[in-house]
């Protein structure tokens, strides 16, 4: 369980984070969205314990994330966007790098690495920055955590690949895990990540399950427009439209739909979910 | 606390191994550049002696100790390098998420920075060395005959001091000093390494130099006053003595402290470090 309380984070004068609160529990894959520089990647490097938090608290499971205790680390991974070239064979990598993490799964990474079609024995300061993506979500994957922070997992992947992650992480990650991928492609992920969390300057606007989001709203694939709607976006066989869902009657969520919709209605959104 | 949390000597070894592995892959070029400058130097001499006098010369005793103690120098500013990837963020952020303790890797950066590396310069030079004396009889004797005979003297050097004056030497009075300031170069470069994001040895360099200004400036300050109210007529051999052996014994537990210091700066460092 990660508990999230009056989080604060600033770089010298500049505020990122302010008063953040919020919880997330076992089993859950996150998508934590939001524009550029509201506080995405600080909030992740905040979590996995890389930062301080400099107002309020974070804990993991009940334990400090920056104290940096083994413990917490291995049952942990932390994927940041652009990743590190080893000097080894992708295999050197896992061999060596595996053995801090206990669960840590050599043939794991090995079939998850084979079905993202990268070659085990390739050096990685030689690879793509695709390839070396793959390599690091193999390895994260095969580290078996319980908690995992991916920033942007998908970004340099090339379309292939985008699904062929969603097929891993649903396939490799226990049910127990909690992920939280932090993204600004949407349809990468949207059908994989439940709840969803949606940051803006400095406060948390939405923290909400796919069933909570459909219950309060309704998503419009017809063309016939309506008056109370939030959101409308005109699309090539016709238009999405957002509005509160009065009738009960379920829909499929947009999620890109959905975070336009937040980004324009923020008190509207903010009162529907109780925030 | 949880002892576990803080060092466990099986995961010790298991980082150290580790850490060892990275070094090599990481630093192998540079390490053989600089332990094997006694095999470049010799072949070079003998290049320049046969193109331009046509005859076969090999490098003079005094061009050989200097070699070495430029190798030896060489080797104390790369430390500045041996860690200073912990200051990007993809390197860092990697270092700070694997999963063993802060003391576990700092014992580690510790014994890696000033056991294995200087004893590993050492074997391999002073090695190559005595390899060219064994096949190239010009060569001369090899560099570890000429230091045992070096430190053979200055025992006999001491003893006779001993004898011959109201002083008092032994060698830990020229080995602890040596260790320490030994101990001390390698922390401080290692220290600003991971310090310093960039330019980290002009960083390193122009701390030294701006603290041997300011010291140099403080001592002309001060000393001038105390040697012209002295009066050397008034002070007996037994005084002089105990002063001599005041200032030796204040060097080497300045030392001592300097390089405790240092060591704290660096397990500060890696406490604090965030990306």
């Amino acid at each position: 369980m990660i508990d999230i309380s009056n989080l604060g984070f600033s770089y010298g004068p500049k505020s990122v984070l302010k008063n953040i609160s919020l919880k997330a529990s076992e089993g859950n894959i996150y998508g934590l969205l939001g524009e550029n520089g509201v506080g995405k990647t600080t909030l992740l490097t905040l979590l996995c314990g890389l930062k301080k938090p400099l107002e309020g608290s974070i804990t993991v499971d009940g334990r400090n994330p920056f104290n940096r205790e083994p413990s917490l680390l291995s049952d942990q991974f932390y994927l940041a966007d652009e990743v590190t070239p080893v000097h080894a064979k992708a295999m050197s990598f896992a061999k060596e790098h595996g053995v801090f993490w206990p669960k840590f799964d050599l043939d794991k990474f090995f079939t998850i690495l084979s079905e993202l079609e990268v070659a085990a024995d390739q050096r990685m300061d030689a690879m793509s920055a695709g390839q070396l993506k793959k390599t690091w979500i193999a390895f994260a994957l095969a580290c078996n955590a319980k908690y995992y922070y991916m920033d942007e997992p998908t970004n340099g992947l090339d379309i292939p690949s985008k699904a062929q992650f969603r097929k891993a992480v649903t396939k490799y990650t226990s049910e127990d895990s909690t992920l939280i991928i932090s993204t600004h492609q949407v349809r990468d992920l949207e059908n994989i990540i439940d709840p969803i969390i949606i940051l803006d300057n400095q406060e948390v606007l939405v923290n909400a399950t796919m069933e909570e989001i459909s219950r309060k709203l309704f998503f419009d694939y017809g063309s016939e427009l309506k008056a109370d709607a939030l959101y409308l976006e005109q699309t090539p066989g016709g238009c999405i439209q957002v509005y509160p869902n009065v009738t009960g009657e379920e829909s499929k969520v947009n999620v890109e739909a959905f975070f336009n919709t937040v980004h324009a209605h923020k008190d509207v959104i903010k009162a529907m979910f109780n925030l | 606390m949880d002892m576990n949390q803080t060092f466990s000597f099986q995961r010790f070894w298991t980082y150290f191994k580790y850490d060892l592995t990275q070094m090599w892959r990481n630093h192998s070029k540079a390490a053989i550049l600089i332990g094997g400058a006694s095999a470049i130097f010799y072949v070079m001499w003998l290049l320049f002696s046969l193109v331009f006098t046509q005859e076969w010369h090999t490098p003079v005793i005094e061009a050989r100790v200097a070699v070495f103690a430029l190798a030896f120098m060489a080797l104390e500013l790369y430390q500045v390098r041996t860690y200073g990837h912990l200051t990007e963020k993809k390197a860092g952020s990697a270092y700070l998420m694997l999963p063993a303790s802060r003391a576990e890797k700092f014992v580690s950066m510790l014994l890696i920075t000033i056991v294995v590396i200087p004893f590993l310069f050492m074997a391999v030079y002073l090695l190559l060395d005595g390899f060219l004396s064994l096949v190239d009889p010009t060569y001369g004797k090899a560099l570890v005959t000429s230091f045992s005979s070096a430190y053979v003297k200055l025992i006999e050097g001491m003893a006779q001091i001993n004898a011959e004056s109201p002083f008092r030497i032994t060698p830990s009075t020229m080995t602890v000093p040596s260790i320490a300031s030994y101990i001390f170069s390698f922390l401080y470069f290692l220290l600003c390494g991971i310090c310093f994001k960039r330019n980290k040895l002009v960083g390193a360099l122009a701390i030294l130099f701006a603290i041997s200004t300011v010291l140099s400036l403080v001592m002309g300050l001060v000393m001038p006053p105390i040697f012209e109210n002295l009066d050397l007529d008034l002070i007996d051999e037994d005084t002089l003595v105990r002063w001599t052996q005041g200032i030796i014994n204040g060097g080497v537990v300045f030392s001592c402290l300097c390089s405790v210091g240092l060591g704290w700066g660096v397990w500060h460092r890696i406490k604090t470090l965030q990306h």
